[in-house]
């Protein structure tokens, strides 16, 4: 049977969702390039990066939409819409972390430069590889690369905790300016819940993969 | 065959065991085992030619009807094999009604419509096949729309509302399964909608087996559903579990639009 318009359709959907992955993965690496470089300059990119995100979220959830009215889908062409309207709006989510990120190194320009933690360093290297291994999860369909980022979720757990306890321990012994220890705490906050949003989109992708609901439920669960 | 509900023996009404359907050389249905339960509807989904009009017409033996017709295999209601030599079929298609694809009512008034099946063999007062007629067109959500001309030609109601007759008259004689073969192909989609809240009121009191060609119909409708392709049953499970996230992949691209 020759390709459905509605399949067509529905590539197109998924190929947006694919550009505002790409869009939000540039703001996520310009907001690393801006803890690494700690240019102030770098933060009006992130800024127009996140209007266009709100945009591009917003065109999707309309044309999602108007596919399932017009086209009333069951089965994995509806799971495909439902999990793309929720991607999207993870996307959005973390371009909005992306942004608070270069508020706080705003706010914080007085205590720059900082030397980043090494907790830090290696959030921001595991936060990016969440968020590649979320995306390619949905892009192309793989329940591997799902279940792998819904994993190292937890290692982003510990590592804020990690530096989340080092701060306040540096705050009462007087080894750290507390400007700073807070500039910690709350990037280490944002990248962290990266890590969620970026697990929220490979537990979507899961459902879309394999039509079961995992939010919640821990990855021992969903395998025995 | 791919189906992951069991049904306890408890509820089901209908049990069907190795059914195979004939019409002379052709096989139409072939090896069906199917459970259906009591009080809920299933519905009966599958290409033009798969056989769901021939497998509801199963289930009240209307396919003896056709000469070149055989059938083997075994088809349990409330445990009693409907295809024994000693059933009777009057009584078998008084406990099993049917409703058609197209509204067929008779030419005569509506309340004679209601109350033909009730004069073959009974006697009944005019009281009680008042009372009957009131009721069965209550239950069809069409008493308030015709209490004032019962006595009018059937013929002159809509197509909807001819069809809520056609419900009316299969209820009047108190069945405890409705067959419906396609009940709305015929009909607008306002009626369509009057014949669906229908079946949701019906399934309290009866259990409902509907073939349709309607896969948002099945999915409004139904509690469980059937995928029928070239006589083989391909799948069969909750509706809601077909229609999100079908076991086999032949259901999930015939629901999907993708084969049909």
């Amino acid at each position: 049977m020759s390709e459905r318009v509605f399949d067509q359709e529905l590539q197109e959907l998924k190929e947006r969702v694919a550009g505002l992955m790409a869009l939000v993965g540039q703001a996520f690496d310009l907001a690393a390039e801006l803890m690494k470089r700690q240019d102030l300059s770098l933060v009006a990119g992130i800024v127009e990066l996140e209007q266009k995100s709100d945009l591009l979220e917003t065109d999707l959830q309309k044309k999602a939409a108007t596919l399932m009215a017009l086209h009333q889908p069951v089965a994995r062409d509806l799971r495909l819409l439902l999990v793309s309207m929720n991607v999207a709006h993870e996307l959005e989510r973390i371009a909005d972390q992306c942004l608070n990120i270069s508020q706080r190194l705003e706010e914080s320009r007085a205590s720059l430069p900082v030397a980043w933690p090494p907790e830090i360093e290696a959030m921001i290297s595991r936060t990016a590889d969440m968020l590649n291994s979320a995306s390619r999860a949905y892009l192309e369909n793989n329940e591997e690369l799902a279940s792998q980022t819904i994993g190292q979720d937890i290692f982003l757990d510990d590592l804020k905790f990690s530096i989340t306890s080092r701060c306040l321990d540096s705050i009462n012994n007087k080894t750290l300016d507390p400007a700073t220890a807070v500039l910690f705490i709350l990037v280490s906050r944002h990248l962290e819940k990266i890590g969620d949003l970026a697990k929220n989109i490979a537990e979507e992708s899961y459902y879309l993969i394999k039509g079961q609901f995992i939010k919640h439920l821990r990855l021992t669960d969903i395998y025995h | 065959m791919e189906s992951n509900i069991i049904i306890p023996a408890g509820e089901i009404k209908i049990a069907v065991e190795g059914l195979n359907l004939y019409y002379g050389h052709k096989q139409v249905l072939k090896n069906i085992n199917l459970s259906i339960p009591e009080k809920k509807v299933t519905a009966i989904i599958g290409p033009s030619g798969c056989g769901k009009s021939s497998f509801v017409r199963i289930l009240n033996r209307m396919n003896d009807l056709i000469p070149e017709a055989r059938v083997e295999g075994r088809v349990l209601i409330d445990g009693e094999n409907i295809y024994d030599k000693d059933v009777d079929l009057v009584a078998l298609r008084k406990k099993v009604g049917m409703v058609f694809q197209k509204p067929n009512p008779f030419p005569k008034s509506i309340f004679d419509n209601i109350a033909y099946g009730l004069k073959i063999g009974n006697h009944r007062s005019r009281a009680e096949l008042e009372q009957i007629v009131e009721r069965s067109l209550r239950q069809a959500a069409l008493w308030d729309e015709v209490k004032d001309r019962l006595h009018q030609n059937a013929m002159k109601l809509s197509g909807g509302q001819q069809q809520r007759l056609c419900i009316a008259r299969a209820l009047a004689v108190e069945p405890e399964i409705i067959l419906f073969d396609e009940p709305c192909s015929a009909i607008d989609p306002i009626a369509t909608a009057r014949v669906e809240e229908l079946i949701h009121e019906l399934k309290k009191d009866y259990t409902v087996v509907i073939v349709t060609h309607n896969m948002q119909q099945a999915a409004r409708v139904s509690d469980y559903t059937a995928f029928l392709w070239l006589g083989e049953l391909v799948e069969y499970d909750r509706t809601e579990k077909i229609f999100t996230n079908p076991a086999n992949k032949m259901t999930e691209d015939y629901i999907t639009g993708r084969f049909g």
